[in-house]
């Protein structure tokens, strides 16, 4: 027993040791680079607020990921730890949304947020990142009607479903020159926002709609399948997301439809591959208020498959720069939330993937908008061209 | 001795409902169990037949300790209850009633002569062979259930008030026929609140109070007894 | 509303309708058959569901078939379909047997109350679809295509496909199979008898614990194959898949009569065809609407369902 409790120090001993001669290390390295990890503007925390896990993740890791590459890059010549990044798992759940909104607010050093990533989430728990004046940045959010509430904390840095969807619906018209579609929406603010606009620009083009059940709560898509069929139509807009994209696709190559599903950038992910299968995923158009991650520009992709080990995903650029963005406020001195909000109304930022400028509502300015059709080819999303804007 | 409880006492939650019952039944005898609304009779059938679990005491069957034996193990080692209120399967046909009393058995010879054997005591029950247990009478269905009970060729049969509800003349044919399957070979105890009936057909009689055995004797012996008669046989 | 709608594709509406409710009945019959002898909904029938299809997948996965391989000629269909049934029925039965052994047992050998089955039942389904969830990332897995979907022939507008003159043979001819178990063999007739009067069963000789862990496993024999099905025609499977198909499935055992093997029947087909016309006539939207108020009225005027409650007939 004593020999034991002796050889347990002595091992505790060398632990502290190193660790003391490795902290040492640690500050010489960041001194010689000029800046003191106690140097000002340290000590702050930009929050995550989106799915990290839960039936759409994929997305919502894209964009954390996005954001820690940049801090993560920030603390490096800045000190380790200089800025933090809090994550809150929202599952993507407009239920579950809320109660973490209220948590982050609760947290001081959180001066601004990368999220939400999804419309009906962001719906509920905006007001109350709002009331607590806290800025925040949703790089994929699309729904028009967000910035329609005056929430004056709220930014979008992509383009919106106005957007998104009348391009969705000039790439049919002039680029498949659809003569017969069917639109399908989920039922969710984001999937019935694009649908709608997708109808306004095909007009009499549409032979048909129907609703369907939202991610998980539906999964025989059968009495859709067969209105799609007899409707004649040669291409559908599906307005949801991507894994009941996945499953309706399947069922309607299983049924014998070859007609080409269109789809917003909720779809654009290789999770609808997945779910759809390569085969019956071949030739799917989905729009995306981005451009390709891939054609991002410096060092972006490299750096963020070296940090992650994946290919960045859909809006991981995007959220690098939203992060960048604040993280340049705040070396700039905008270490409130209120400053740092007041710093997003003035900020004309070039980033990897767009140049941002916000109009007084929170949206990007028009000049800035950027919508681009991707395909699926080979078991890939690859990128097609930028949509037609008429 | 085939049956044998010594000193059974049996609990409903907090309530004693037997105070040590100890009572023996021989081979080839009717024994009756008599006694009032509530004094432990049928409790006493379902400590025996498995339905309830003892608090203390044994009970020795063919020689063997069953206290604690399974209810359905009971049944193959031959004691088989026709229970209070019939307890017919009210969606089966009386054929499947009769066949469920031959659940343990294997022997398809056996079974179907034993089919016979109950269409043959009980002529009603042919005629309805096709007829769901839960359509026939009061009377047709108390005739099944003892049939029930016959076709697992018990060692002893157990019978909880099998003239509930019957009218006059169905009581005398039950009670003709306890004691023609009884002659045939079967050992039975019997449970009524007709102790005229039941004491002038048995062997041997307990009368039971409130959880506890207060006379016992021959059947002869408790019908004269005074304080049976005035109590039980409605004698003043 | 779009009546022309409805008309123009009734047969098709009705014919994958068919196809649907021939699955629910089958995950139905679990359902049915553990409240016929228990009186006891269990809820974690669901997941019995789940984990029978996430094995056939796995299973198929290991013969290296996933959902981008080429589809097998007939003889691998067959083969592999069997193969599916077969672990997917094991696997099903399996989890069925030791929910009752884990969750239920210990309950009833201290006669816990109704309550507390009813709680220990929704636990059980929640940690166990959870516990899936969990282990598959909450991931859709793609299901091999085992079959290209072929129309076989017409009726006047419905095209009547390959796949789904299985799924509804498969799924009657289990039922009929199950029909025969139930009325016809002595285990049967001992399921009978203690769904009707448990206390006379044990004074027969029934061993009560025995029915009961024969009930289960036939329910969970009944939901591995609809999981086959499922697996199928959706092909597709999530942990969460179960849940709403089981919601659906308990209400088709309640629409045709809680208890009652042939009401399970019924009311699968009957809510899978209905489902089908309300999303033809309102939009798809509409289907669970639909479906529930058909459910609600027709509760109304016959509280025991289509059929009444054939195997719980006996406490009336």
């Amino acid at each position: 027993m004593a020999l034991r409790q002796g050889l347990t120090r002595a091992l505790g001993g060398v632990a502290i040791v190193a660790l003391v001669a490795g902290t040492a290390a640690c500050n010489k390295g960041s001194s010689d680079s000029g800046t003191s990890a106690g140097g000002k503007n340290c000590g702050y925390s930009i929050g995550y607020l989106g799915a990290l896990t839960g039936p759409s993740a994929n997305l919502g890791v894209n964009i954390e990921q996005g954001a820690e590459l940049a801090i993560e890059q920030y603390n490096k010549k800045n000190g380790k730890d200089c800025i933090t990044i809090k994550k809150f798992d929202s599952q993507g759940s407009a239920d579950v949304a809320p109660g973490l909104a209220r948590q982050l607010v609760a947290d001081k050093k959180i001066i601004g947020v990368v999220g939400l990533p999804f419309s009906s989430e962001s719906q509920a728990a905006n007001p109350i990142l709002n009331d607590a004046k806290i800025p925040n940045i949703t790089p994929s959010a699309t729904n028009t009607t967000l910035s329609e509430k005056g929430w004056t904390y709220f930014h979008r840095a992509v383009a919106n479903d106005s957007a998104q969807g009348p391009a969705a619906g000039n790439y049919m018209k002039s680029v498949m020159k659809v003569q017969k579609a069917f639109v399908v929406d989920d039922q969710s603010a984001y999937g019935v926002g694009l649908a709608d606009q997708v109808k306004a620009v095909l007009g009499s083009a549409v032979v048909g709609s129907d609703k369907v059940g939202g991610e998980g709560k539906q999964t025989d898509f059968s009495a859709t399948v067969t209105k799609v069929v007899a409707s004649g139509a040669t291409a559908l807009f599906y307005g949801g997301y991507y894994q009941n994209a996945g499953l309706f696709r399947k069922q309607l190559t299983a049924a014998g439809w070859t007609g080409a599903l269109v789809a917003g950038d909720g779809v654009n992910d290789k999770g609808y591959i997945q779910a759809a299968g390569k085969e019956a995923a071949e030739g799917t158009i989905l729009t995306c208020p981005c451009a390709p991650a891939s054609k991002a520009k410096g060092s972006f992709v490299t750096d963020y498959k070296a940090r992650w080990n994946v290919d960045a995903g859909t809006y991981s650029d995007v959220a690098y720069d939203a992060a960048n963005i604040y993280l340049e406020g705040i070396s700039k001195g905008n270490t409130t939330t209120e400053k740092l909000n007041e710093y997003l109304k003035t900020v004309n930022y070039t980033g990897i993937a767009n140049t941002y400028k916000f109009t007084d509502k929170g949206e990007l300015d028009p000049t800035k908008l950027i919508v681009w059709a991707f395909k699926v080819s080979g078991g890939e999303v690859v990128p097609d061209q930028e949509a037609p804007k008429a | 001795m085939l049956l044998e409880l010594d000193n059974v006492t049996l609990l409903y939650g907090r309530i004693q409902a037997l105070h040590g019952i100890s009572l023996t039944v021989d081979e080839g005898e009717i024994v009756a169990l008599i006694g009032a609304n509530g004094a432990g009779k049928t409790t006493t059938m379902r400590a025996i037949s498995g339905l309830r679990p003892v608090a203390s005491g044994s009970i020795r069957f063919n020689g063997e300790d069953i206290t604690r034996l399974r209810a359905d193990l009971r049944v193959v080692r031959g004691l088989c209850q026709s229970p209070e209120g019939r307890g017919v399967f009210p969606g089966m046909s009386v054929l499947d009633n009769l066949d469920m009393g031959a659940y343990t058995r294997k022997d398809r010879a056996g079974i179907a002569a034993d089919l016979e054997r109950v269409l043959t005591l009980f002529p009603r029950l042919k005629e309805r062979a096709k007829q769901a247990g839960g359509t026939l009478s009061g009377g047709e269905q108390q005739m099944l259930a003892v049939g029930r009970a016959l076709m697992s060729r018990p060692k002893l049969l157990l019978l909880d008030e099998p003239s509930m509800g019957l009218a006059p003349m169905l009581i005398q044919q039950i009670f003709d026929i306890i004691t023609e399957i009884n002659q045939q070979g079967t050992t039975i105890l019997l449970v009524e609140q007709n102790a005229q009936q039941a004491l002038s057909r048995a062997h041997r009689g307990y009368v039971l109070e409130t959880g506890n055995i207060v006379r016992s004797g021959t059947g002869t012996e408790l019908l004269h007894d005074p304080a049976v008669k005035e109590a039980y046989l409605g004698v003043a | 509303m779009n009546f022309s709608n409805l008309f123009s594709q009734f047969g098709e509406l009705t014919v994958t309708g068919l196809a649907q409710g021939a699955i629910i009945a089958l995950f139905a019959l679990g359902y049915t058959l553990v409240y016929g002898v228990l009186r006891l909904i269990n809820f974690a029938h669901s997941e019995v569901f789940t984990v029978g299809a996430f094995t056939a997948v796995l299973t198929w996965g290991a013969f290296g078939l996933d959902q981008d391989s080429r589809t097998p000629g007939l003889g691998g269909f067959v083969g592999y379909l069997l193969i599916g049934l077969l672990v997917a029925a094991a696997a099903s039965a399996a989890t069925a047997v030791v929910i009752e052994l884990v969750a239920y047992r210990p309950l009833r050998r201290r006669n816990a109350p109704p309550l507390a089955f009813l709680i220990t039942a929704i636990g059980a389904s929640i940690a166990i679809s959870e516990f899936v969830g969990v282990l598959t990332h909450r991931n859709n897995k793609g299901v091999p295509r085992l079959l290209t979907q072929e129309p076989v022939f017409r009726i006047a507008d419905g095209r009547v496909t390959n796949l789904q003159i299985l799924i509804v043979v498969v799924a009657l001819a289990m039922m009929i199979g199950l029909d025969f178990f139930i009325n016809r063999t002595r285990l049967g007739r001992g399921i009978r008898a203690v769904s009707q009067n448990p206390d006379s069963a044990a004074l027969m000789g029934v061993n009560k614990n025995r029915v009961i862990s024969l009930v289960f496993l036939l329910g969970g024999l009944m939901a591995g194959v609809a999981a086959i099905m499922y697996l199928l025609k959706i092909g597709n499977v999530r942990y969460d898949n179960g849940l709403y198909l089981g919601v659906e499935a308990f209400s088709a055992a309640v629409l045709g009569g809680i208890g009652n093997l042939r009401g399970a029947l019924l009311g699968g087909f009957v809510l899978g065809v209905f489902e089908n016309y309300v999303s033809g006539l309102f939009g798809t939207q509409w289907h669970s609407v639909g479906a529930f108020v058909l459910l609600v009225v027709l509760l109304m005027f016959r509280p025991t369902g289509l059929l009444g409650e054939s195997l719980g007939r006996a406490r009336a």
